[in-house]
């Protein structure tokens, strides 16, 4: 006897695509880093903000610096962080 | 009387099919799980009268919507009656407190596993295995409770190893992870009245951690003093995330907590005498470049002493869970201390378990 199985996946909600800019188009713009300070990763990062203030000489420089690497970093920070630039950068070391 | 239910659904021939089908789209975490069948799911739904679609949140890191039709289907996979369902539906809510930081737990490289702890009545109740083998294996409700949050973590969060989920090794309680407190050999209230809870409640307490390592008290004969010295010795491994501080879990057979007891420890002071006692050399530990990895506060801590001063893993002791279970051992007594993931996150939250009304 044929048996009926029920699908035990979860539904993802919709995910929102945002059409992809090209680095160029922030030059002179208001820039955001999050940036998770994972030892891994410091150099990479150092070396990636030195490169980013010479190339694309932003008008203006926000940061959100955690202290833990793994715990996210609260939302109305985010959204405070997000009101005063065009763009922010991520970077999760792990 | 059916439900109305929204899942997709597929027809297999028989048995063995489905066994074999629910393996082929990846539904299992590796054991073979029981079919999840429309009777079944709706044995589970009518038992607990909630809206099927009712949606009790999002599991990361693939942000799957856990429905409560969702959570019964895994729940039957895993071999659950329906009265383990409220547990494991209170354990998902405590999971997904910011403080536990599931996303973190699910993907990061270290092997800390959520580990159900059940409190209260319906561990007897339900038949909870409080005795020999409490941690391991021999009971329906231990089994299944830990293993339903695992499939729920598996199919409705996407945590799959390799990609996204980067625990290097991982341990056997990835399978199943669910102890329950002996409120019979327990010296002192139990842990959900500890939290604040009434004593006919029943609650969970989750904590990601890494694999129980059994540590031998020797309580029958050493002293309050020199169980502490043992178990400090366990805790304060230079290898354990626990050196960044966070939360452990502290498994006491009832022999270790009745000799701690009767020295007039309570589970609150041992937590706090756990925690002053588990300690390094300063020196050492600043050796060990994993110290890189602690929070700047705690740095400042471990460059403020010389060499020879030992450094506290913990600051304080309220991430330490002190629960007892187990068989009474011979001259052993054992713990199982549970390390944590250390500061970033896995720290224990607890629920009210929530039974459907019966009037």
């Amino acid at each position: 006897m044929a048996i009926k199985l029920y699908d035990p996946v979860g539904e993802v909600g919709p995910i929102v695509n945002v059409a992809p800019s090209r680095l160029e188009a922030f030059e002179r713009s208001r820039i955001g880093y999050v940036f998770n300070h994972h030892p891994a990763a410091e150099a990479v990062w150092t070396s990636l903000e030195a490169n980013i203030q010479k190339i694309l000489r932003p008008e203006l420089v926000a940061r959100i610096d955690k202290a833990n690497v793994a715990i996210s970093v609260p939302r109305p920070q985010l959204e405070q962080l997000a009101s005063r630039v065009d763009c922010v950068l991520v970077g999760v070391g792990a | 009387m059916s439900v109305a239910l929204a899942a997709k659904t597929v027809e297999v021939a028989d048995l063995e099919a489905a066994i074999e089908h629910c393996y082929e789209r990846g539904w299992t975490d590796g054991l073979p799980v029981v079919p999840p069948t429309a009777p079944a799911i709706e044995r589970i739904l009518r038992y607990l009268r909630l809206d099927p679609q009712k949606v009790v949140g999002s599991i990361p890191p693939r942000n799957g919507i856990a429905t409560i039709e969702k959570i019964a289907i895994n729940c039957v996979m895993a071999g659950c009656k329906p009265e383990h369902v409220p547990i494991v539906i209170a354990a998902l809510e405590a999971m997904l407190e910011p403080e536990f930081n599931l996303v973190g737990v699910q993907t990061t490289t270290n092997p800390c596993a959520p580990l159900v702890m059940v409190s209260g009545p319906v561990v007897r109740a339900l038949g909870f295995n409080t005795k020999d083998c409490a941690i391991g294996h021999g009971s329906r409700s231990n089994g299944a409770v830990g293993r339903a949050i695992r499939l729920i973590l598996w199919n409705v969060g996407g945590g799959f190893p390799g990609e996204p989920c980067r625990t290097t090794h991982g341990h056997p309680g990835y399978w199943s992870y669910c102890v329950a407190e002996d409120d019979e050999t327990c010296p002192w209230d139990s842990l959900h009245v500890s939290q604040g809870f009434s004593k006919d409640e029943s609650a969970v307490t989750v904590i990601a951690v890494d694999g129980p390592h059994a540590t031998n008290t020797g309580a029958l004969l050493n002293s309050a003093d020199q169980v502490f010295n043992v178990l400090a010795d366990g805790v304060a491994r230079l290898g354990s995330n626990n050196m960044l501080g966070g939360s452990m879990a502290l498994i006491l057979s009832p022999m270790s907590a009745k000799r701690l007891a009767e020295a007039g420890f309570t589970r609150r002071t041992i937590a706090e005498e756990v925690a002053k006692r588990s300690t390094r050399p300063a020196g050492e530990m600043r050796q060990h470049r994993f110290v890189d990895h602690m929070l700047p506060i705690q740095r400042a801590r471990l460059d403020a002493l010389g060499d020879a001063e030992p450094f506290a893993y913990f600051t304080d002791a309220e991430g330490i869970v002190v629960l007892v279970t187990g068989s009474w051992g011979a001259v052993g007594g054992y713990a199982a201390i549970c390390p944590g993931w250390g500061h970033f996150g896995g720290h224990p939250q607890s629920r009210r378990i929530q039974f459907p009304d019966r009037e």
